[in-house]
């Protein structure tokens, strides 16, 4: 490399837009089903993943002035959903996994707990939709939200975060989402997908429990929340084995992973 | 939507032809005046008998767009209204201006005004801009059009609309 080196020119597929993206979601708690089906999420006009902040976060010093040492805990990462105005109530329901239609016709603006509505899978593809690289937003929790109409035409926003780190995913995969009733006396539960792929290295664990799964979770109902599993359970090819806590008949298990397109 | 895509610019071009037909049908002061699909030119001015509103063809402006597939258009078109010494006087070309004005600008009135039409060998019988997938966003006058004879009188209009 010298000081004068002159770069090629990108290459085409380096700009994206926006209008050729594919965004599609699963519900978190959705019906028992390997795979549970995505569904495209229209009138979208923007996704945006924000900055991470962090519920904690300090110093740990110590006499002898000897370095420090940084900690940070309790990520956040806001997110930002823009649609058309006309369709913001539907796609925000649509996300939380409400049903408002003339059966059931109120649509809170308040959300009355912290728990994860929905994933959503955002597909960037080139302009003949060749699949460039993909970004997965786990465990989204919708915010309370606002209205406005203005005379000039805004789109509808729609906010959200999440705890869990976004991620891309690799031009040619795609993510699965299997959810099973759990099954006390059966430990092992059959992936959709019999090769889920290799996610991320060992080296690279940074708040990755698996390299094959973004998460495996369990819905506890008796103790009425989900919990992520870090320790006691395995992926290998097609079968999740739990080798820890089993769950009970009532329990679910979730578990989002990824695998080649089809 | 019935405005076929594949003829998007006639059929949304025909649409608000029936629509001024439909008013003119209504009786007066619209059924003073007659339509005419396209810019009338000189031969075919003479042969109306009365002042003429027409329409030009709509101008893809640009798309309303979404994420992940199709979008919706955005269309300008103009249309005009001429008076070739029809009536001698600009009071009528003047007339026909505010009732235009008066039927755009009132959004309800304009889209539930009911209309019929011939696409493509499709018939379609009481139906309304919004029926058929036109929604307009806007009005505009852009004045006076310069004429010949200074007994005539033309006045053009501009409108956006989506389908």
């Amino acid at each position: 490399m010298a000081v004068t080196d002159i770069l090629p020119a990108p290459p085409e597929n380096s700009y994206l837009r926006g209008q050729d993206a594919l965004h599609r979601y699963v519900i978190c708690d959705a019906s028992a089903s390997a795979p549970v089906a995505w569904t495209n999420l229209s009138y979208v006009q923007s996704v945006v993943v924000g900055d991470v902040t962090y519920g904690v976060e300090y110093d740990i010093r110590h006499h002898g002035a000897g370095d420090k040492t940084h900690v940070k805990r309790e990520p956040m990462w806001p997110v930002t959903i823009n649609v058309l105005n006309g369709k913001k109530a539907e796609v925000l329901a649509a996300l939380q996994n409400i049903t408002w239609s003339s059966a059931s016709v109120a649509l809170p603006y308040h959300v009355s707990n912290d728990t994860p509505d929905c994933i959503i899978e955002s597909i960037f593809r080139e302009a003949d939709y060749t699949h460039r690289f993909s970004q997965v937003i786990q465990d989204l929790i919708i915010d309370d939200t606002s209205q406005g109409i203005p005379m000039e035409y805004e789109d509808g926003v729609i906010t959200g975060h999440t705890y869990y780190p976004p991620f891309y995913v690799y031009a040619g995969y795609e993510a699965v989402y299997d959810v099973w009733d759990a099954t006390p006396t059966t430990l092992t539960y059959t992936l959709s997908c019999s090769t889920p792929a290799s996610m991320v290295t060992a080296t690279d664990h940074n708040w990755w429990e698996l390299d094959n799964a973004a998460f495996v979770k369990l819905w506890d109902n008796s103790a009425d929340g989900f919990y992520r599993y870090t320790t006691g359970v395995a992926i290998s090819g097609g079968t999740l084995t739990v080798t820890g806590a089993t769950p009970s008949a009532t329990d679910k298990v979730y578990t989002l992973y990824v695998k080649a397109t089809s | 939507m019935s405005v076929r895509q594949t003829h998007i610019i006639e059929d949304c071009e025909r649409c608000f032809e029936a629509l001024f037909n439909a008013k003119i049908s209504g009786g007066v002061p619209w059924s003073r005046w007659e339509t005419y699909l396209g810019f009338p030119e000189e031969d075919v001015l003479s042969q109306l008998e009365k002042p003429v509103i027409y329409t030009e063809s709509p101008k893809y402006i640009e798309e309303i767009k979404q994420q992940g597939g199709l979008g919706l258009g955005l269309y300008q078109m103009y249309f005009g209204a001429w008076d070739d010494r029809k009536t001698g006087g600009p009071e009528e070309i003047n007339i026909i201006s505010s009732y235009i004005l008066q039927l755009f600008r009132n959004t309800k009135t304009l889209h539930t005004t009911t209309f019929s039409v011939t696409l493509g060998g499709t018939s379609y019988s009481g139906k309304t801009l919004t029926d058929m997938g036109i929604v307009v966003q806007g009005i505009r006058d852009t004045g006076e059009k310069a004429t010949e004879d200074i007994k005539e009188f033309r006045h053009e209009y501009e409108i956006m609309f989506m389908a």
